[in-house]
């Protein structure tokens, strides 16, 4: 699917998780390159926890593969996988929910070490490592979680997932419960880390800004199937599938047409229907084939993929009307770091 | 409670706010200051929200934003203190019985809040959560009276089979649509004020953005007046036409969004701003502001922000006063135009 192919660590091949009748993963196919960070937007319910939950080896498909590192990992023997799992690790959205309120810190981020055996000696180092990587104070670590804020506490997490020195991260929503001030300084800790420590990032987010900002490429989900998959900046700037474009015009950038967006019909229960474009029900272009038929995942331009059986019809993204942002203050000021 | 006696910050009483005697808009709060204990979370707070306004106040966690608003539809805790006014139409709120209060309540000041769900009953179907407001706030109407101005209210909220809707539980709606029955429900006793707390943090970016088109409209249709409490500048940007920057309990730059998001004077504000992803130079690092909000129970002395703030001069250690700058905006710091201003 693209120039990183071979070199992938992470290949999802026409993935599908069904959940009693309802599909909510529906023949999705992506691969990630390594030391590439990966961003997956998508409305609540679109599939993205389950996609990364199956990436993990957290929860078993009902039809497709995924391949870690060339391994398979549902033919993986149980062991297998617990040991793949020192490998790949999560972050979640509540840094207070994700750790145990009775451990300090330090043992919170020990335990993953004790799992996989590391001795004593090598267990206090490594915590007192990851604390300084991700900017909190090592003699900190005998405290609780309910002393740290909210950016301290996502700080503790990312710790306690890069304590194995894992490969790969799959970040679920990780700065969507911060404030914007702390969001941006975990942000920056991510991109840092995927530089310094040489991972790999599935990043979950609903914000399309955040993801632009921080990851190589975009894949949009609408209700578990992959409708664009392009780099970040092409999926910002020059959309192409409707959904892709009613998300990015609902992007309160200070542009006027957010909040002209006519109300989507939530009501729908698409996950059922097992046939044709989740979207067709909602889609302007909409055709005769689009509720038969899946569309295809299709390479529209070079590293810019689609799935829409109307993709003759797009017309061009207006450029400028959204590109361009006013009133920022981006343009008239320094950045303050 | 009203404490008559002025609760003082920094040990010391806050400065006079300009107050435009001529003509009080509907909403004009007065120096409201919240306290839990000694614990001063809302220090000196002076708003307007006039009928043709939305006010968005922004600020991160613990900024006192909220709690603001709370005060205002007297659901504060019963542990906090509060002194200052609040004036809705002339009428004093500040100080009120619990059971004044709550007559108000819906009739006069509604209130819409993040989690459109919980708000809801979830044993309870929409039309009875819906007519129970309405005739609570008019008994006199019947049943059938109060189901056919639900359904009105319903459609006028464009949700789609407004009479089938009021069958349903809450469970049975989407996110979206539950924050516009929540919507309907504040709507419904034609309050002259309504108050959202995070209205579309909740929810996803295309509802999010229709939610507030929605906003939009019944504040000019009704010419409703509304406080719109959010972390969110995007959220400020599409729907506010006046906004009020908090931090540490303080009001540190307000204005309309023009002239304050036009020249943003206070280092908050343009930090804020700045921190915001997505906005061009993809990849390269984001500003931020190093360090976090101080605690109330510690606060610096002189101004909250100069700890964090890059450009803090030798006059940061004296508390600055919320003065006007060119442009129109009020900005609460001693150097708006930058480190060398006078």
């Amino acid at each position: 699917m693209n120039a990183v192919a071979d070199t992938a660590l992470v290949i999802v091949q026409d993935l599908q998780k069904t959940f009693s009748r309802d599909s909510v993963i529906d023949h999705v196919s992506l691969r990630i390159g390594r030391g590439e960070i990966v961003g997956l937007v998508g409305e609540s319910g679109s599939g993205k926890s389950t996609l990364g939950r199956m990436i993990l080896g957290l929860l078993p498909p009902t039809g497709g593969r995924v391949k870690y590192d060339g391994a398979d990992v549902w033919s993986l023997s149980e062991a297998e996988r617990r040991r793949m799992r020192a490998r790949v690790q999560m972050v979640f959205q509540d840094p207070l929910g994700a750790l145990n309120p009775r451990r300090t810190i330090g043992e919170n981020i020990e335990l993953p070490l004790i799992n996989f055996g590391w001795p004593r000696g090598e267990r206090r180092r490594r915590i007192e490592d990851v604390l300084v990587q991700v900017g909190l104070n090592p003699a900190h670590a005998g405290r609780f979680p309910h002393q740290f804020s909210g950016g301290q506490c996502q700080r503790a997490v990312i710790a306690r997932a890069i304590a194995l020195r894992p490969e790969f991260l799959f970040l679920d929503e990780p700065v969507s419960a911060l404030d914007v001030s702390v969001q941006a300084q975990i942000l920056n800790l991510l991109a840092e880390l995927r530089r310094t420590a040489a991972l790999t990032y599935l990043f979950v987010s609903h914000d399309l800004r955040v993801v632009r900002h921080l990851c190589d490429r975009t894949a949009v989900l609408y209700h578990g199937q992959l409708v664009e998959l392009a780099p970040s900046g092409a999926v910002y700037d020059t959309p192409m599938h409707p959904y892709t474009r009613a998300l990015r015009a609902a992007v309160l950038d200070g542009s006027p047409t957010a909040a002209e967006t006519p109300a989507p019909n939530t009501d729908l229960n698409v996950t059922a229907i097992h046939e044709g474009c989740r979207y067709a029900g909602q889609c302007p272009l909409r055709r005769e084939v689009c509720a038969r038929e899946r569309p295809p995942l299709l390479e529209w331009e070079p590293g810019h993929w689609i799935a829409c059986h109307a993709s003759a019809d797009i017309e061009p993204w207006p450029q400028g009307s959204k590109a361009t942002m006013r009133g920022t203050g981006e343009e008239n000021h320094e950045h303050e770091n | 409670m009203l404490d008559s006696s002025p609760v003082g910050g920094e040990g010391g009483t806050f400065e006079p706010q300009p107050v435009s005697v001529a003509h009080e808009k509907r909403l004009s709060v007065r120096n409201l200051c919240i306290s839990f204990g000694s614990i001063h979370v809302v220090r000196g707070v002076s708003l307007e929200c006039g009928a043709e306004d939305i006010l968005a106040v922004v600020g991160e966690s613990g900024s006192g934003k909220t709690l603001t608003a709370l005060a205002m539809i007297g659901l504060l805790p019963r542990n906090t203190t509060v002194s200052g006014s609040i004036r809705l139409d002339g009428q004093e709120l500040a100080g009120l019985r619990e059971r004044e209060f709550s007559k108000l309540r819906g009739s006069k000041i509604s209130m819409i809040f993040q989690n459109p769900r919980a708000s809801l009953n979830p044993s309870l179907k929409i039309g009875t959560q819906m007519m129970e407001v309405i005739r609570r706030h008019s008994p006199a109407t019947g049943r059938e009276e109060a189901r056919e101005r639900c359904i009105a209210i319903l459609r006028q909220l464009s949700l789609r089979d407004a009479p089938y809707q009021l069958s349903r539980y809450p469970h049975e709606l989407s996110g979206g649509m539950c924050q516009r029955v929540a919507l309907g429900i504040a709507l419904s006793g034609k309050p002259r004020l309504l108050l959202a707390d995070e209205p579309t943090t909740a929810l996803d970016a295309i509802v999010q953005a229709s939610t507030l088109g929605l906003l939009k409209d019944v504040h000019s249709r009704e010419r409703l007046p509304m406080i719109v409490v959010t972390h969110d500048l995007g959220v400020v940007r599409a729907i506010a036409t006046h906004v009020a920057v908090m931090y540490a309990g303080q009001i540190q730059e307000q204005g309309t969004v023009d002239a304050v998001f036009g020249r943003p004077s206070h280092p908050y504000t343009r930090a804020l701003m700045a921190t915001a992803p997505g906005l061009g130079r993809a990849g390269s690092l984001l500003a931020q502001i190093d360090g976090l909000p101080p605690d109330p129970r510690d606060l610096p002395a002189g101004c909250s922000f100069a700890p964090r703030c890059r450009q803090r001069g030798h006059r940061c250690s004296e508390a600055p006063a919320l003065t006007a700058v060119p442009g129109g905006a009020m900005v609460r710091c001693h150097y708006p135009g930058g480190p060398d201003s006078p």
